[in-house]
């Protein structure tokens, strides 16, 4: 998407105390050695006290804090998940909404899968760029995974997930006193929804949640989707759609491939083999920015790796004033976002 | 080495992309740097290629090409 100007962003993310890790896993028997190996993580947040919406609002309010946005100006509140935020037939971003005083901001929920945050982005900049009366939109994500209805490890192939939330205020310039952690260049979206399958393998659409399996299982429908297409047919959509970001992001954010200010290509929070198989080749074909994988003690996060990301950005010093950094992101559905920012 | 063993060995290598030199009776998935994605895969074949379904769920890394071909030659001497 265009960008009229850039846009103003401050982030923030919140993790639980209590980890798992990878040791523990073994010796629980959750993974096997291999596929520890496979996936590389270090540890994996657990949130068995605090439930999504809960930690969506503990990483806005650091948002609100750090930023001086009065919850009562926000326009729009978008939040995004992947699991059960903690009630059937109920509004989580109203909850959040409630909880912050957001009271004049509309409350909107993404179930976009693992994209969701990133799209909560685009979206929060096509609300600003369409309604100039609209004040700063706040994107939150929040997930855990817990039994019995998620596996952390043992759920889906390529990843494990971690139990974490993010906030990520988009506003524009010059409205916040305190000034943002980082300015938003551009933004770069491209969908596949012809491997919407992965996530459904052959199963009839139902009647009833969670009637296909007590536990979430996306490794059967994943093994159905290969057993008909090939794991083939998702690396080559998905490199297609991984360069067209990365390209049309950078070009938006007027870089080169090879522009000295990109410091990093920041990788999304999966698996480092699922990575090195999927999303690097595409994204190291494009550039030859050093690449920065910030997900090794977080797991993936649900819908939040990207806003997760854009967090650590924003609260460490690893981009150095007129530094940019290419942030990639990807979701089952599929869509990919890329967006590229700069420390101001 | 069995006809079978050929084929499927021809099939693990063009398919799968496993380099021939490695493909052994002995040699494991682990050894192959067979995933579970790709076991899907080589369960998919085996079972278009010599009608024997193997549930790839079931096979582990430490498993090896001599155990796919121990089910074929089952099915075969069953036949």
């Amino acid at each position: 998407m265009l960008l009229q100007s850039p846009l103003g962003l401050v982030a923030a993310a919140w993790y639980p105390k209590q980890r798992q890790t990878v040791e523990e896993a073994l010796a629980a028997g959750d993974i096997d050695a291999r596929t520890a190996r496979e996936l590389g993580y270090t540890s994996l947040p657990v949130s068995e006290d605090t439930a999504p919406p809960d930690m969506a609002v503990e990483a806005a309010s650091r948002v609100l804090e750090l930023s001086g946005a009065q919850p009562a100006d926000l326009s729009m509140l978008l939040h995004a998940s992947v699991h059960h935020q903690g009630h059937d037939a109920w509004s989580a971003p109203h909850y959040v909404a409630r909880r912050l005083g957001a009271h004049r901001a509309v409350p909107v929920g993404l179930l976009q899968q693992c994209n969701g945050g990133a799209v909560g982005i685009e979206l929060a900049v096509s609300r600003l760029q369409g309604d100039p009366a609209a004040g700063p939109v706040l994107v939150t994500t929040a997930d855990r995974f817990l039994m019995p209805s998620w596996h952390r490890w043992l759920s889906d192939y390529g990843m494990a997930a971690g139990d974490a939330a993010t906030a990520v205020l988009v506003h524009r310039l010059a409205e916040e006193a305190g000034g943002p952690d980082l300015l938003l260049h551009a933004l770069a979206t491209r969908s596949a929804p012809e491997l919407e399958v992965m996530h459904r393998g052959d199963d009839e659409l139902n009647a009833t949640p969670m009637g296909h399996s007590p536990m979430i299982d996306v490794r059967r429908t994943k093994r159905a989707f290969i057993r008909t297409y090939g794991v083939d047919f998702f690396l080559k959509t998905a490199a297609d759609r991984i360069r067209a970001v990365v390209e049309e992001c950078l070009a938006g954010a007027g870089l080169a491939a090879d522009d000295r200010r990109l410091r990093y290509a920041v990788i999304p929070r999966l698996g480092s083999k699922a990575m090195a198989e999927a999303y690097l080749p595409p994204l190291t074909e494009v550039t030859g920015a050093e690449v920065l994988d910030l997900g090794r003690a977080t797991g993936h996060v649900g819908a939040g790796d990207l806003n997760a990301s854009l967090a650590d950005l924003a609260r460490t010093d690893l981009l150095e004033p007129g530094q940019y950094a290419l942030v990639l992101n990807g979701g089952g559905g599929f869509t990919f976002t890329a967006v590229a920012v700069a420390r101001p | 080495m069995s006809a079978q063993q050929d084929r499927l060995f021809s099939l693990v290598a063009d398919k799968l992309g496993v380099d021939p030199e490695q493909l052994t009776p002995t040699a494991t998935f682990d050894a192959l740097d067979l995933d579970s994605l790709l076991l899907i895969e080589l369960s998919v074949i085996v079972e278009k290629e010599f009608g024997v379904q193997l549930d790839e769920t079931a096979l582990s890394p430490d498993n090896t090409l001599g155990d796919v071909l121990a089910r074929i030659d089952a099915k075969a001497k069953v036949a």
